[in-house]
């Protein structure tokens, strides 16, 4: 107060008016001002942190998210309905939630995804999922950024036994557990691997993204007939069930075989069996070869029905051994009804064992009336065996029956799983295909079942077949002869062509350019597979053989060194 | 057809904003947020497209003539606080109309950079981003780091020698500390627990900012009850064309930093902009902060306009992103066409509204207009927010006051966004906020 508010005079500073002496309210000083200024600022700024602090962040139905709350600081819970994707080069890690009212992105960046994903705080697909924080509305997409790792509460539910036939769609974000051969395992494109796991009711497939590869900081070591037990989300893909793992670490191999298929007599299949996985034994009455494949019809005393092996199967029976007239086959396969007729139709090679092979016919076809003509003939022959020639891949013997000689060619475990008695001086009868090499006609597709010793010859000496280095050559100089030979060839690999039971890489040098075929149980077992992409330089050993007039080179695991 | 409708809209935008920005402390983005708050329940019958056309005008009339409260009445927003001390010194001396204008020159050189800039923006914008986005962590803390230590110690140097004549020196600098660590302390409680209901989440900056910068002043100006003297209402105003341009020049400067980077409002760019030009003369100043804010409020919006740039800088653009987005060319060159449009018919509002501010100012006691303003913005406050946005702004002013009593800077009071800003963009916002319990 400047002024007397009596006299209206000029009275400064003073408590009482020096000219009417009216007293004067007391002045308040500045400093007290500025200490209340900055005692409001912190005891306020106190007050609002107490309330803040016990306040819940407030809990929002995912619908609820409109322009006006963008920025808020929210709570959402929810199913999480999209399996999680982390990029740890970008550091982003996201998600979707979906409750009744619709679905929202959630997403993490920096230090927070990567805590996130180091401290195994991801949510996986079906999990219950409470989330909190800053709500970020935009025209067309919601979203919601995790600030903090520890703002994330997951609720995993314990995944219920079941069989993987009696999986349906209506069991969608379920959370189960099953147990499981490996049929199949594929890469459709890169960062997805599907696995198709059979029990006795069905199949299903496995999917492994590459995502969940890089959150379990491992690799999928998965490879055909094994067995496993995995604990799963059920998705839905296209309407169709699958499973969807949290982390590798829920796919747990096992040591016992997990059957995929009941033995059924052939008699009591019917028309009510069609679409299931079953198992028959039977012998061979009729084989008939279509543009497909092969019918093979089996017999065991209680009916017939007709096997069907698809071209690609039959190519790749185990050994080459195909199911003759005569032999004792066990398979299993999908029921399947063609034109009212049953069939049995296995997936793979592995599902069609010989038992045991068709018996030895006692007419032998003289080896002097083979020609040119009979090649791809199966024919069954008598003689004595000349001496041994051993070479990389296997054993080369000459039977001799008097009209003729012609060479027998084993391959190393045709040999070793051979009766034994074979030798100089052997007298034996077997069975196989007559092929051409270099003008000379030979025997080969012998399987040790179909070689019958009537009198041993002279023990063979038990040398070790000779561990030929393999030959460094150029692919431009490979050539059909080389067929059967174990070559080391060094080129630049293409884009991999992914088949159903391995993978094909075109190989170049500078000279030419080879197929590279590796088997999926090789492929799975090279140490550093996954270094095998387009523009890689490898050192490869391998056996040469041509497949549909093309040449490739086929290496075991350990024939397969990446250069670069 | 398709361009005169938005342009339309625009214009109905800026006649608006100019009628509003006159009334101190009222913030465009206070009034856009109450739009959308209506707009949805009017989505209909105006397509979002068209209310993007509305705000643009909206914010190219406001950043021209809110300098007419900021200095008529001492009344600024975040932008405007460097405008205040040179416009009151010009209001003294009976000059606050020219003030005005030159501010408004200023800000239509800025309006002519953003034309100038418009062929280039789609090619040149995104790579700097690329560049820039890497390294935005380091350079926000460095403006933090610059604007704490380009403040000066403004004691009297009289105090004898010991604690007390440190403190007389420390006195502001730490006053400015202290308000920089509570104003980022509000902003953090802001963020992850902000006391306001979720509805007003799109306005949860409005209780602070008004607390932090608006009410103080008008307390002040209550307080304080300056009797202004008659204005002069001058033909001419006392510029050259070169005066003129090295203003604007210095004033794009710092507009496009603080539109370019995150946070950065047009007072903390025109303050970093002035020290590097090192402009000494008041007329040149008041140039440089017209087209300063200007440029920051007005290119801010036209960065999400752009096409393929994918940027949201500024309150008005991140509003409009939860309900529009700019996809083609062509949307973007008629926003600049608006702008350049509307920026236009605003400079000619200014000058009768500066006109009558410069009559009324001098003829109506300034307190009043304070009160009124005072109890009309915590009225939007909490009509807005709720009592939690009161409560907010209440705690806010008590940080504002502190620069305004203690003799510090008020531009750290922006600590309530750069704090927590810089903090989750060096990846310890969350740590942080869980050491203070906030999470």
């Amino acid at each position: 107060m400047s002024h007397c508010p009596s006299c209206g005079r000029y009275v400064g500073a003073c408590e009482a008016c020096p000219y009417c002496g009216a007293y004067l309210t007391k002045r308040i000083p500045i400093r007290t001002v500025k200490i209340a200024t900055v005692m409001l600022a912190s005891v306020g700024l106190v007050i609002l942190w107490f309330a803040a602090t016990r306040s819940e962040v407030p809990l929002i139905q995912i619908g609820q998210a409109r322009a006006t709350m963008n920025l808020a600081y929210v709570r959402v819970v929810g199913r999480c309905t999209r399996a999680p994707t982390y990029n740890p080069d970008k550091a982003s890690l996201g998600f979707w939630v979906e409750d009744e009212t619709g679905e929202l992105y959630i997403s993490s960046y920096g230090a927070e995804a990567r805590a996130l994903a180091e401290g195994n705080c991801v949510p996986a697909l079906g999990d219950l999922v409470e989330v909190t924080g800053t709500l970020r509305v935009r025209e067309d997409f919601h979203a919601l950024t995790v600030n903090a790792s520890d703002q994330i509460k997951i609720t995993r539910a314990e995944p219920m036994e079941r069989d993987i036939g009696t999986i349906a769609p209506e069991d969608q974000y379920l959370r189960v557990r099953v147990r499981g051969q490996v049929r199949d395992v594929q890469r459709p494109y890169q960062g997805l691997t599907l696995v198709t796991l059979r029990d006795v009711t069905g199949s299903i497939p496995l999917v492994v993204s590459e995502d969940v590869l890089t959150l379990s900081g491992t690799s999928l070591t998965l490879s055909t007939g094994q067995s496993v037990e995995v604990a799963a989300t059920v998705s839905l893909y296209e309407g169709i069930p699958q499973l969807t793992p949290a982390m590798l670490a829920d796919i747990v191999p096992l040591d016992q075989p997990v059957p995929v298929a009941l033995e059924r007599k052939i008699g009591e299949l019917s028309t009510t069996d069609v679409g299931q996985f079953i198992a028959v034994r039977g012998t061979v009455i009729e084989t008939h070869p279509f543009s497909a494949g092969v019918k093979v019809t089996l017999d065991d005393g209680t009916g017939t029905i007709i096997l069907l092996l698809w071209q690609s199967v039959y190519d790749e029976l185990r050994n080459g051994v195909t199911p003759e007239i005569g032999a004792q086959v066990q398979t299993q396969g999908e029921v399947s009804l063609y034109r009212g007729e049953i069939e049995v139709i296995p997936e793979s090679p592995h599902d069609v064992q010989i038992l045991a092979g068709a018996p030895l016919p006692t007419d032998c076809t003289p080896i002097g009336q083979l020609t040119s003509v009979d090649v791809g003939r199966w024919s069954t022959l008598c003689g004595v065996l000349s001496p041994p020639h051993p070479f990389s891949a296997g054993v080369k013997f000459t039977l001799d029956d008097g009209t003729g000689q012609i060479v027998l060619l084993m391959w190393q475990d045709v040999y070793e799983n051979a009766p034994e008695g074979l030798g100089t001086g052997a007298h034996v009868i077997a069975t196989g295909q007559i092929a051409e090499y270099q003008g000379e006609l030979e025997l080969t597709k012998l399987d040790a079942d179909r070689i019958c010793v009537i009198s041993p010859g002279a023990a063979v000496t038990p040398t070790p077949l000779p561990s030929i280095e393999a030959e460094r050559r150029a692919i431009d100089d490979i050539t059909s002869a080389d067929v059967g030979q174990v070559l080391t060839l060094i080129g630049t690999l293409g884009e991999p062509e992914i088949f159903s039971k391995g993978i094909k890489f075109p190989l170049d040098d500078t000279s030419g350019s080879i197929t590279l075929l590796l088997w999926q149980n090789v492929h799975d077992a090279i140490p550093d597979a996954d270094r095998l992409v387009a523009g890689a330089r490898i050192e490869v050993e391998g056996l040469i053989d041509e497949y549909q007039g093309y040449l490739e080179i086929i290496p075991e695991a350990d024939g397969v060194e990446i250069v670069e | 057809m398709a361009t005169l409708i938005p342009l339309l809209w625009a214009v109905t935008g800026a006649l608006l904003a100019s009628l509003l920005a006159l009334l101190p402390g009222l913030h465009v983005y206070t009034v856009a947020g109450l739009i959308i708050l209506g707009w949805t329940s009017l989505e209909e019958i105006v397509p979002p497209d068209l209310l993007a056309f509305f705000f643009v005008g909206m914010t190219t009339a406001y950043a021209m003539v809110n300098s007419i409260p900021s200095i008529f009445l001492s009344a600024p927003d975040d932008s405007t606080v460097f405008v205040v001390l040179p416009g009151q010194k010009y209001l003294l001396q009976q000059r606050g109309y020219e003030a005005t204008v030159l501010t408004g020159l200023g800000g239509l050189g800025g309006i002519a950079i953003l034309a100038l800039l418009t062929p280039i923006a789609p090619s040149a914008l995104p790579v700097l981003r690329a560049i820039l986005q890497p390294h935005l962590p380091w350079i926000l803390w460095a403006v933090i780091a610059y604007m704490l230590m380009s403040e000066w110690p403004k004691g009297w140097d009289r105090a004898p020698a010991g604690w007390r004549r440190w403190w007389d020196g420390w006195r502001s600098l730490a006053a400015g500390l202290i308000t920089f660590l509570l104003a980022g302390l509000l902003g953090l409680i802001l963020f992850y627990r902000s006391p306001l209901p979720v509805e007003a989440a799109h306005q949860g900056l409005l209780p602070a900012f008004t607390g932090l910068f608006a009410v103080p002043w008008i307390l002040q100006s209550v307080i304080s009850g300056v009797e202004l003297p008659e204005q002069d209402i001058a033909s001419t105003v006392d510029s050259t064309p070169e005066m003129l341009v090295r203003g604007t020049l210095a004033g794009a400067l710092g507009g496009l930093f603080a539109a370019f980077f995150p946070v950065v409002t047009g007072g903390i760019g025109s303050m970093i902009a002035g020290h590097a030009t090192a402009q000494r003369d008041d007329r040149l100043f008041l140039i440089s902060q017209g087209a300063s804010k200007v440029i920051y409020y007005v290119g801010s919006l036209l960065f999400f306009f752009v096409p393929g740039l994918h940027m949201t800088r500024g309150g008005m653009a991140w509003m409009l992103s939860s309900l529009w987005s700019a996809h083609t060319p062509q949307t973007y060159y008629l926003a600049v066409a608006t702008v350049v449009f509307t920026g236009a018919l605003s400079f000619l509002l200014l000058l009768p509204a500066a006109h009558a501010a410069a009559k009324l100012v001098s003829r109506v006691d300034t307190r009043w207009i304070g009160l009124g303003t005072l109890v009309a913005l915590l009225g939007v406050v909490t009509g807005t927010t709720g009592w939690g946005g009161l409560l907010m702004c209440v705690v806010a002013t008590g940080i504002g006051l502190i620069p305004v009593l203690w003799g510090s800077r008020r531009m750290n009071c922006m600590g309530v966004l750069l704090l927590p800003i810089a903090l989750n963009m060096t990846e310890v916002g969350g740590v942080v906020a869980g050491w203070l319990g906030l999470l």
